[in-house]
């Protein structure tokens, strides 16, 4: 505890700084395209897409082909394991495509979760075993990042003590063992929505999961300013009756990182989870008005809220391409905003109006 | 862990956060004059004045007569238990007198180190028994925040595991009782200068430390807005044979606390330790000139850096009592633009005009 042995240098930790920032640049968000081909066949089912290799490479293609521009609003994207060796219709391998636009290639690294024995229902996640050899493999295949998501849930009796502190800690494991590999880790601490729990809840949660993580990113000597932090946003339960604003959402939410997430973490890319697309750029938008002191960039790491109308647009036929990457364009340029807080949807109240809901005085 | 049961109202939060904010104001910073009796007879002793009660009164007095220009300057007041009931020659409470100007009064409630048995000669604090009932007669007294000094040292073998997690602890239980009755703690973790250890030797354990205390606050559900730090600067040990410059100290500094003290605390006043007036006035400069970002307002804490001099004019004599309290006044002007990185050096000359360079924050 008290002496400080080598473990990253100057040059491996200005080498991890640059490329987190280079992530969160202002207005910039990730891709996160990295859903196992288990999550994918959900995805593809909803449209009606048979489930094989070669539609997801087309849907792929689809989102990493689109205009040049999308540079603008999108600093990374998280690969899955399968399409970082898949080519564009161009022939060229996705890694480059994705790269010859600056953007920065991730890939997700975890196993999925596992049962923990004596709790009720809840997880670790897998992933640890040859993670090292893994990680030199993909930085030689072209990513610079990586991401691991773990889960817990708020019921009764949970997130347990043992829930909160076994995934902190194979949270920070992985980081450890990322950024000895040049690999910059995103930390996606991930508190399900489910439930009936109000917003002050799941703040409460939150805060306690957060300090956690922390903690044991501490412990395990993480390089903070080389790292990036997903989280939850916090909102209330899918099934709470009572309904919170955008606003109640960004103030619960800056709040409990606030007092929890270090200056030193360059950038949160919150997950979208069950919300809507609108939804999510709207919360994502209030988060970047809150009044408060945010002294790390806030943006996006959104799977659905970036995806689901160019899915519903393509619908599984070539003849739409062009509208689904339209589809997609539009809701990377609008998540843009929403990462500066410049977001005005249309048809919303004005902005002198939204201002006024924040100076409501409830303490959180 | 996953309810919160109530532990302050919004009205005790808005008051503890806005005390917080009225101690640490742009500009302000805090006098600790709250020296115990045992400390106290090694300063006068020094300057061959008698340790007694009404020579201790009269040094207090000397410091609370000066005129309104420290109005601007000081905060806060730390106060001793015996001083807190102490009058003027007038008659006038010195509590009184220190409000009437619109500064603030603070109470030292730790009752000093106790060895930590099994340890390498490290200790914890004691001051818990009773800490509440004392707090409620302190707030109606006129006190509105509190001290808790806890004390580690680093050594080959030091701090030990033990040490850190059980001074955690006890800062935290001592925070947890102070807000419950609207008294502000001010939480000091002091990590000795004793020692040849380097500067990067002395940041790894503050940032170690820090990290243990601010998990043991959330453990003990620390409203951290109604909280302020008085952690020491990051600094070589005494007799490390390498000298830093104030903006190596800075840099140092700054970044222990981006990686560990959540934004959400207001504010960080530090202690001077061992060093000289011109040295913690130099360091504190650096530190708000440092050019990575600070969430948190930073300003002083000094007791002997604020009161050297005067304690060294008065010499005891009624007949320097003026003079003393000049030097005090100088003091604490030199630290109020210290605080907003605008002190351009004082008397010998330590510091050196023009830009200074603060170097590449990755070998941190």
């Amino acid at each position: 505890m008290t002496h400080q042995f080598p473990y990253l240098s100057p040059e491996q930790k200005k080498e991890l700084s640059d490329i987190a920032q280079r992530i969160v640049a202002p207005g910039k968000g990730i891709l996160a395209a990295d859903e196992s081909t288990g999550t994918m066949g959900k995805r593809l089912e909803k449209i009606k897409v048979d489930n094989n290799e070669e539609n997801r490479r087309y849907f792929r293609d689809l989102l990493f082909s689109t205009d040049p521009s999308i540079s603008n609003c999108v600093g990374g994207v998280i690969f899955f394991h399968e399409t970082l060796y898949q080519k564009a219709d161009s022939g060229k391998l996705f890694p480059q495509v994705v790269k010859d636009k600056g953007i920065v290639v991730g890939i997700k690294v975890d196993k999925g979760t596992a049962g923990l024995k004596g709790t009720d229902g809840e997880t670790t996640t897998q992933g640890l075993d040859g993670l090292s050899e893994r990680c030199a493999q993909y930085k030689k295949d072209g990513c610079d990042f990586a991401k691991w998501r773990s889960v817990l849930k708020i019921s009764d009796g949970c997130p347990s003590a043992l829930a909160i502190a076994e995934n902190a800690n194979v949270l920070a494991r992985y980081a450890s063992i990322c950024q000895q590999n040049g690999l910059v880790p995103i930390v996606e601490p991930e508190i399900l929505p489910d439930g009936d729990h109000d917003l002050l809840r799941c703040q409460y949660v939150s805060e306690k999961v957060l300090a956690a993580v922390y903690k044991a990113l501490s412990d395990h000597h993480v390089y903070l300013e080389g790292t990036l932090l997903k989280p939850n946003m916090v909102t209330a339960g899918q099934s709470c009756t009572k309904k919170f604003t955008p606003q109640e959402v960004a103030m619960a939410t800056v709040t409990a990182l606030r007092r929890t997430v270090p200056a030193a973490v360059p950038g949160i890319c919150f997950l979208s989870g069950g919300q809507s697309e609108e939804e999510a750029s709207r919360n994502l938008n209030a988060i970047n008005q809150v009044p408060l002191h945010r002294p790390w960039k806030l943006t996006f790491s959104y799977g659905r809220a970036l995806q689901a109308s160019a899915l519903a647009a393509w619908q599984g036929k070539t003849a739409n391409k062009a509208a689904a990457q339209e589809a997609f364009c539009s809701r990377a340029k609008i998540n843009g905003l929403a990462a500066k807080g410049e977001y005005k949807p249309s048809g919303s109240a004005d902005q002198a109006s939204m201002q006024s809901l924040y100076t409501a005085s409830y303490i959180y | 862990m996953t309810h919160q049961s109530p532990t302050l109202s919004e009205a005790q939060k808005r008051e503890l956060h806005e005390t917080a904010l009225r101690i640490v104001s742009p500009g302000k910073g805090i006098l600790a004059a709250d020296e115990s009796v045992g400390s106290l007879a090694k300063r006068l002793a020094q300057v061959g004045v008698e340790n007694t009660e009404e020579n201790r009164r009269q040094y207090r007095q000397i410091l609370f007569s000066a005129d309104d220009r420290i109005n601007g300057c000081i905060g806060g007041v730390i106060f001793f238990h015996e001083t807190l009931y102490q009058h003027t020659d007038n008659g006038i409470a010195f509590v009184k007198m220190i409000r009437d100007r619109g500064i603030l009064v603070g109470i030292k409630v730790d009752k000093g180190v106790v060895p930590l048995a099994g340890t390498c000669g490290e200790t914890t604090t004691q001051g818990l028994d009773g800490l509440s009932d004392r707090c409620a007669q302190y707030k109606k007294d006129g006190a509105v925040f509190a001290k808790w000094r806890c004390v580690l040292k680093i050594s080959d073998t030091n701090p030990s595991k033990l040490a850190i997690t059980e001074n955690a602890n006890v800062l935290a239980r001592y925070s947890s009782i102070c807000q419950q009755h609207g008294i502000v703690p001010i939480i000091e973790p002091e990590i000795l200068p004793d020692g040849d250890h380097d500067l990067k030797r002395s940041q790894y354990i503050t940032e170690k430390v820090l990290t243990a205390v601010y998990k043991a606050m959330s453990d003990h559900h620390v409203y951290l807005e109604g909280t302020l730090l008085k952690p020491n600067m990051v600094t070589s040990g005494h007799s490390c044979p390498t000298k830093y410059s104030p903006e190596e100290v800075a840099m140092a500094t700054v970044t222990a606390l981006r990686r560990t003290v959540p934004p959400a605390v207001t504010g960080v006043a530090f202690l001077s330790g061992g060093q000289s007036e011109e040295e913690a006035s130099v360091h504190l400069n650096a530190i708000n000139n440092c050019p990575l970002a600070k969430p948190w307002i930073l300003t002083f804490s000094f007791g002997r850096a604020l009161q050297a001099s005067a304690l060294r004019a008065w010499r005891g004599h009624k007949e320097n009592e003026k003079a003393a309290t000049e030097q005090f006044i100088k003091k604490a002007e030199a630290n109020s633009l210290a605080c907003q990185g605008k002190y351009t050096g004082g008397d010998n000359n330590y510091v050196e005009a023009g830009q200074r360079s603060y170097g590449s924050c990755h070998a941190y």
